[in-house]
Order: C-alpha cells, then sequence, then structure tokens
C-alpha cells in the first residue's frame, strides 16, 4: 500500500470505524444467532461432496429476523456519507468457519458468490475471540477495499456474529456484475 | 470433388457432422447412417425454403496459400465462415490434443486464407472446413438455383457446384418457439473486447462501446431466429446505468430521472431499428426489423423502491409512482410491443433476501410474490405495455402454476417440467407463456444434441427455451477450451469485431426453428397441430415427459433436494443426449418436403 492510498484510506476507516461503533452498539446477538434456520446451519456445517448443492437446497432464513438485521444495517450506512457493503458473518457451529446471514449492497471484502462458508479470516476471528472492532487496509486480497469489523453479541455478552463494513477507497460506481 | 492434381480439393458434408483438423470424423458426430450432401456428380444439393437458410459445411484440403470464393449465387445470398479449431483443454500427458469446431468467423469475398492457418496454430492441419450459409429470399421465385464455390490455390480453380430447390413454402417470420440466449451485466465486456474498450477515455466512452457491443449480440441471436436477454440487475439490486433511470427522493416524492442511458441502450431494441442493421463484421440483416420479443427490466426487490421500506407503506408508495412512471416512459414512447419482464433474480441461499424471487423453493415465499403481484398490476393498470411476471420455476412449479395464476404469467421452468404435463398444458391453455430452461451442450457433444431442446419445445406446445448463460464461453475458449457449454456466443474482440461471433451450434439451432417454423405451420394450415407434434417427436426419439421420481410424490418440495431426487433441477441435454449425431435429418425432411404432408 503506496503512502497515497494510505493517506487516502484513513477518513474512509475513522468513517467505517465509528458506524462499526454503532452496528456494535444496535445489533442483537439475539437476532443474529437465529436468523439461518438450525437445520439449514447443520447443512452448511456438513457439505456433501457428491452434491454441491445440497445445502443450498435447504437453505431458509428466519424472515422477521432477517429483515430486522437487514434494515438495521441499512440504516447504520445511511448514517455515514460512503458507499458501503454490510454484512453480518456468524460462526458455523465448531467448525472455525463463518457465513454471511445477511447482506447488503455490493462491497464486500469475504464472500465470494454463492459461497457457502469460509474458514474464519484472522481478524474476523479476533474480533469473534475478544469483542473489539478491527479495521482492515486495502490488502492482496482486496486491494481497493477497507473493511471494519464490528462484534455483535448477545444477551450474554457472548460474541455471536461479527458486521463487515466495507467501503472502495475510490467511490465511484462499482460494477453490478463481477 | 473438386480435387486437383496438386492435392487441393473441396468437399462438402452435414451440417450436423464435423471434422477435426486432420479430416477425422468429430468422435461423438460418428453415425451409422449415412447423409451425403452431394450427388453422384459431387454437386452439392440443398433445399431452401423461402425467407430461410440451408446449410451445409466445407472442407479446403491442401497446404498453402488459397482464396475461396462464390460465384453467380442466381438470387440467392451465400455467407462463407471459416470455422475455428478449438483446443480442447485438459489431454493427459501423451494424448494427443483434441480439436473441436465451434466459432465461426466471417470470411470476406477472396480474402486470402492459409492452410495451415498460423492464426488457429493447429500443427500439421491438413484441412480447413467452412460453414456455408445459403439464404432465399422471400421473393426469390421457387426453382432451382445453382452457384458454385471456387477454391483458387496453385494458380488453379477447382470448382463445387451447389444445386438450390427453392421451395414454395416460406419460413414465417414470427417463430413458434423463442430461442432465448441469456446473459447478466454487462462488467464481462471489457475483458471480452479489450481492444475497443482501450479507445474510451471516460465512463460516457465505456457505457456507448457497451451498447454498442450488447446491441450486436441482440442482432446476431435475432438474425439466427433467437432473443438476447440480458438482466442487468444483480443480486443486491444494484446495476449499470445504461440499464434504467436512477431514483430521486424517497416516499412521496421518488421519481425517476435520467433516461438518457436507458434510451440509447433499449429504445432501439424496443422500436426495432436496431435490429435493422447487421451486427458488426456479419452478413445483412435479412430479418425486417422489429422490436424485441421481450426484454428484462430493472425492477428488482430494492428498486425502484427501497427495501428499506418493505411491508410498509412507503415501499408500496415508491414502487407505484416508479413503476408507474417506467410504464409511462414506454407508453410515451410507443413502445407497446416487446414484453418488459417484471422478474425478480434472488435467492435466499444467496443472503440478500429473505425469500426467492427465483426457483422459490418454500410456500411461505409465496406472499411475496402476490404483493409484488398486486404492487405491479396496480402500478400498470390501464397500461397497454404487455408486461408480463416471469418467474423461473422448479421446486414449486406445479403448486405455483395454481396458486399464483392470475399473479405469475410468464413461466420459465426447470427441467422438472417434464414430470408435469397436465399441468402444463392447462397453463399454456389459459394463456400464459410458458418456456424451459437448462445448460447447452459442449461443442466436445455431438452437434445435433442441442436441437433435442428445439424439437421438445415445439413438441410439448410450449413457447421457448432459455440456454441460461450463453456468452461466457471460459477463460481462452480458442486454446484451451473446456467445452463452451455456458458460450454459444463467441467474443469477436480477438478478429477485430466489436461484437459476437456465431457459433455452429448457433446456425444448427436457427436450422431447427426453420424447421419447427415449417413444420408447425403446415400442421396448424392443415389441422393436424398435435398429431403432427406427438409423431415427429416420437419418430425422432424425443422424450417429452418422464414420470417423477417416487420423492416426488412422498414430500412436499420443501423437502426435496439434490441428493433425494438425484437429478439436478439444471436440466443438461448433454446427460442424456443419447440420439443418433443425424437424428434431425428426418425431421428436415418432413419440414423441407415437397409434399403437402408435414
Amino acid at each position: 500500500m503506496t503512502d497515497r492510498e494510505r493517506t487516502g484510506a484513513e477518513p474512509i476507516a475513522a468513517e467505517l470505524h465509528r458506524l462499526a461503533e454503532i452496528a456494535a452498539g444496535i445489533l442483537d446477538g439475539e437476532d443474529v444467532k437465529r436468523i439461518i434456520h438450525e437445520r439449514s446451519m447443520r447443512y452448511v456445517a456438513n457439505p456433501d461432496p457428491d452434491h454441491r448443492f445440497l445445502a443450498g437446497d435447504h437453505y431458509d432464513v428466519d424472515a422477521e429476523l432477517f429483515l430486522r438485521t437487514k434494515k438495521l444495517l441499512l440504516r447504520i450506512v445511511r448514517l455515514g456519507t460512503l458507499d458501503v457493503g454490510s454484512s453480518v458473518w456468524v460462526p458455523v457451529g465448531q467448525t472455525g468457519q463463518v457465513t454471511v446471514a445477511v447482506h447488503n449492497g455490493v462491497h464486500r471484502r469475504y464472500y465470494t458468490f454463492g459461497q457457502l462458508a469460509l474458514p474464519a479470516p484472522p481478524e474476523m476471528q479476533a474480533v469473534l475471540d475478544d469483542g473489539r472492532i478491527r479495521i482492515v487496509l486495502p490488502d492482496e486480497q482486496a486491494p481497493s477495499l477497507v473493511t471494519a469489523l464490528a462484534p455483535v453479541t448477545d444477551s450474554l455478552g457472548d460474541v455471536v456474529g461479527v458486521v463487515e463494513l466495507s467501503a472502495p477507497i475510490s467511490q465511484t460506481d462499482p460494477p453490478a456484475w463481477s | 470433388m473438386g480435387s486437383g492434381r496438386d492435392g487441393w480439393r473441396l468437399e462438402a458434408g452435414s451440417e450436423w457432422v464435423a471434422r477435426d483438423p486432420f479430416g477425422r470424423v468429430k468422435a461423438s458426430d460418428a453415425s451409422a447412417r449415412v447423409h451425403c450432401v452431394c450427388d453422384e456428380s459431387g454437386r452439392v444439393l440443398l433445399r431452401a425454403a423461402r425467407g430461410g437458410y440451408a446449410s451445409f459445411r466445407l472442407w479446403v484440403i491442401g497446404a498453402g496459400e488459397y482464396r475461396l470464393s462464390v460465384e453467380a449465387a442466381g438470387g440467392l445470398e451465400v455467407d462463407l465462415f471459416r470455422a475455428w479449431y478449438h483446443r480442447m483443454a485438459g489431454e493427459a500427458e501423451g494424448e494427443e490434443t483434441a480439436y473441436c469446431v465451434d466459432a465461426l468467423v466471417p470470411v470476406g469475398p477472396s480474402a486470402p486464407q492459409r492452410l495451415p492457418d498460423p492464426d488457429n496454430a493447429v500443427e500439421a492441419q491438413t484441412q480447413q472446413e467452412y460453414w456455408v450459409d445459403v439464404f432465399a429470399p422471400t421473393d426469390a421465385a421457387a426453382g432451382r438455383r445453382e452457384f458454385t464455390i471456387v477454391l483458387t490455390a496453385s494458380g488453379q480453380r477447382r470448382q463445387l457446384p451447389v444445386l438450390v430447390d427453392v421451395l414454395d413454402a416460406a419460413v414465417p417470420d414470427e417463430d413458434v418457439i423463442v430461442c432465448d440466449h441469456n446473459s447478466y451485466g454487462c462488467a464481462w465486456l471489457p475483458a471480452m473486447y479489450p481492444g475497443a474498450f482501450a479507445r474510451c477515455r471516460d465512463a460516457d466512452d465505456r457505457s456507448r462501446t457497451c451498447i454498442e457491443i450488447l446491441h450486436n449480440y441482440h442482432r446476431l441471436c435475432r438474425e439466427h431466429r433467437g432473443l438476447f436477454s440480458n438482466l442487468g440487475a444483480g443480486h443486491a439490486g444494484t446495476f449499470d446505468r445504461i440499464y434504467g433511470p436512477r431514483t430521486v427522493g424517497s416516499g412521496r416524492d421518488r421519481r425517476l430521472a435520467d433516461w438518457g442511458w436507458f434510451d440509447r441502450h433499449y429504445g432501439p431494441l424496443l422500436d426495432g431499428s436496431a435490429f435493422a442493421a447487421a451486427s458488426a463484421g456479419m452478413p445483412p440483416a435479412r430479418r425486417p426489423a422489429r422490436p424485441a420479443w421481450g426484454v428484462y427490466t430493472p425492477i428488482n426487490a430494492d428498486w425502484p423502491a427501497d427495501y428499506l421500506w418493505w411491508g410498509q407503506p412507503g415501499y408500496d408508495v415508491e414502487f407505484g409512482r416508479c413503476v408507474g412512471q417506467f410504464d409511462r416512459h414506454f407508453r410515451d414512447n410507443g413502445w407497446t410491443h416487446t414484453r418488459p419482464w417484471f422478474f425478480f433474480n434472488h435467492k435466499k441461499r444467496y443472503r440478500w433476501y429473505e425469500w426467492d424471487g427465483d426457483e422459490p423453493k418454500y410456500s411461505a415465499d409465496d406472499a411475496y410474490v402476490h404483493r409484488m403481484g398486486r404492487l405491479l398490476r396496480r402500478a400498470i393498470d390501464g397500461s397497454d405495455v404487455p408486461w408480463v411476471y416471469r418467474m423461473d420455476a422448479s421446486w414449486q412449479m406445479a403448486r405455483h402454476f395454481e396458486r399464483l395464476a392470475g399473479v405469475v404469467d410468464f413461466w420459465v421452468c426447470g427441467s422438472f417440467a417434464r414430470w408435469w404435463p397436465d399441468e402444463v398444458r392447462r397453463v399454456v391453455e389459459r394463456g400464459d407463456v410458458v418456456w424451459t430452461y437448462s445448460g447447452t451442450p459442449g461443442i466436445a457433444e455431438t452437434s445435433s444434441a442441442l436441437l433435442e431442446h428445439v424439437l421438445r419445445t415445439w413438441a410439448r406446445g410450449i413457447h421457448g427455451h432459455c440456454e441460461w448463460l450463453t456468452t461466457d464461453p471460459g477463460e481462452d475458449p480458442w486454446f484451451a477450451c473446456t467445452g463452451a457449454e455456458t458460450g454459444m456466443l463467441y467474443p469477436g474482440g480477438r478478429f477485430g469485431l466489436a461484437g459476437p461471433l456465431p457459433s455452429v451450434r448457433l446456425k444448427l439451432q436457427r436450422n431447427a426453428v426453420q424447421d419447427v417454423n415449417l413444420l408447425h405451420a403446415r400442421a396448424a394450415a392443415a389441422g393436424r397441430l398435435d398429431e403432427t407434434r406427438r409423431r415427429i417427436a416420437e419418430q425422432a426419439g424425443v422424450v417429452l415427459w418422464q414420470p417423477p421420481p417416487p420423492v416426488v410424490r412422498a414430500l412436499p418440495p420443501e423437502q426435496w433436494d439434490s441428493r433425494n431426487l438425484a437429478a439436478s433441477q439444471d436440466d443438461s441435454m448433454a446427460d442424456h443426449a443419447e440420439l443418433d449425431p443425424l437424428w434431425w435429418l428426418p425431421v428436415r425432411e418432413a419440414a423441407a418436403s415437397r409434399e403437402g404432408r408435414p
């Protein structure tokens, strides 16, 4: 990352950090951890190599919890001035993997289209472990994105999810399809 | 045929049988039957209905520089295309490299060619395949016409005479089935057409270039009796500006603005003027310029209404105002012939929305469809724009035919449709549009395999078939081809064209659509349409309907999955294409017969 890019990323990181604090305070972990149906999560956790669409075939969500979380994310990113993609990631049981429960927009650091789950990236795992916000600057994997990761906690104080807020350094129209 | 002592010669053969660059018949095209397109004297014999094409494959055999030309076409129009030998990826060590033809490069009159072709770079190539299209204009008089294909090489001329029997029958301009070539957005264009985009100075140039190239895809498909469909909105609900206007304001003040790019893109498709010209580098447009059969619109769950207000009054107000404006824009411009598609492509498995707009799996999602349908009907009330609510149906198809009657009126059905003959028939009878969808057989498969879709669609009495992706032949379709199952249309950028190249598959499909047009017209005129459909399908050996697996009878669709069905909902014909490579021949003979009975 060049000095110029770093200078461009700093104000974006600052704004994303502010939004991440709001997300951490507002999102309800009791909702978030129940968005994906338990049965669907079992299929996500145990993919069948002979039937690659099986987990998708059984994917279902609690519509009310999904919609409430989606709308909260929409409201949070509109508190800022940037074009921000927002996602909520949740752990896939005890597999060490995470999966998206809800997302908005097109900017994202981790999700690839159709992806079922992925090993928790170290920075996301760190948020799950200690409940502190992390900023991720552009890197090889996402050379044009700045990302904030915020914890989502439940009523017991456990971190049960992570909000990803990602924004491009260059705020131009992204392609709809990639 | 047309051979010379110096080794140059011309050979002609069936449109359904390909060869490799060394003259061997493609393994999957080898048939126990014989289809010779020539008479005993070596003259090619063709039959062409007026307003239609007849085709054959031509092989130039020899070594060195040569030219190919057509002489005295006698009122017919003849196009030559050089077939590209796609080097197939993935051969094992020690295994011979495999080549399959598919992409077709237009050849200018008497343009110099060379064997082996240095561009195609096939080592020790001994012959070059050409595709020959012969078009009989609608005003051509019935009767025999003759022309000659001339090979000039080593200072010698070799001639291949072609006799064309122009039929009284004319291919109806309106196709009885729609062969749909689907695609997504325009983000793929810069990589496929780097030369065209390198000349762009700014975003406006890039948008203009996208539109120009996309128009050429539309043109190429239309000329080949197909439809090009290009969905602008991605799963997140966003789209590039060429696909729709902007929204301004919110709630009661929400409105659409800036139609410039949309009009530039869609105006010529909706008034038909785009089709007056040919795709870049292609032979002239020969079909009348008419508005496109149908188009995707940018409408989705998050546009033009803001999904933040879903389930609340603001969503309904924004939707009603903006979709109403969208409809009024069509009416104001006189765009009342093309069907705009109200369509949702999102699936909950992709995590943007809590309901399936595409291939709904759960009946609980029906409420969303009903709500969207009500909003649409309210917004376009009294409009003469032929809106349709398109749903791509699979799991719940049979139930949805009943539960969503009057809401959805354009069904694009997965392969599960084969289980529901009576249900499909009822939906057709009530006036809904019914298509099926699937993948496309790859280029190593039997050349005629993709015609199964054509015959099945027509014989089932439904209206069309969508090949779900036809613009992506792979990362390197030229020298490391993986089969091009998603790419019947090849990027012409490599050949300096700002538009696509046709393929053998596209040509075969066009000729087959002509055939079913002719069969349909004759059978309908004779009052024997149902009987003819049934008989032709039976004779061809194409299975139209099948009983569902037991799990379908035993469990609700919510509990079906790809494991217990042991079948994907995406029907790839390659999986069960066991027809003889020449299976279409009797269909052709019936379609192009001089006798009255099809």
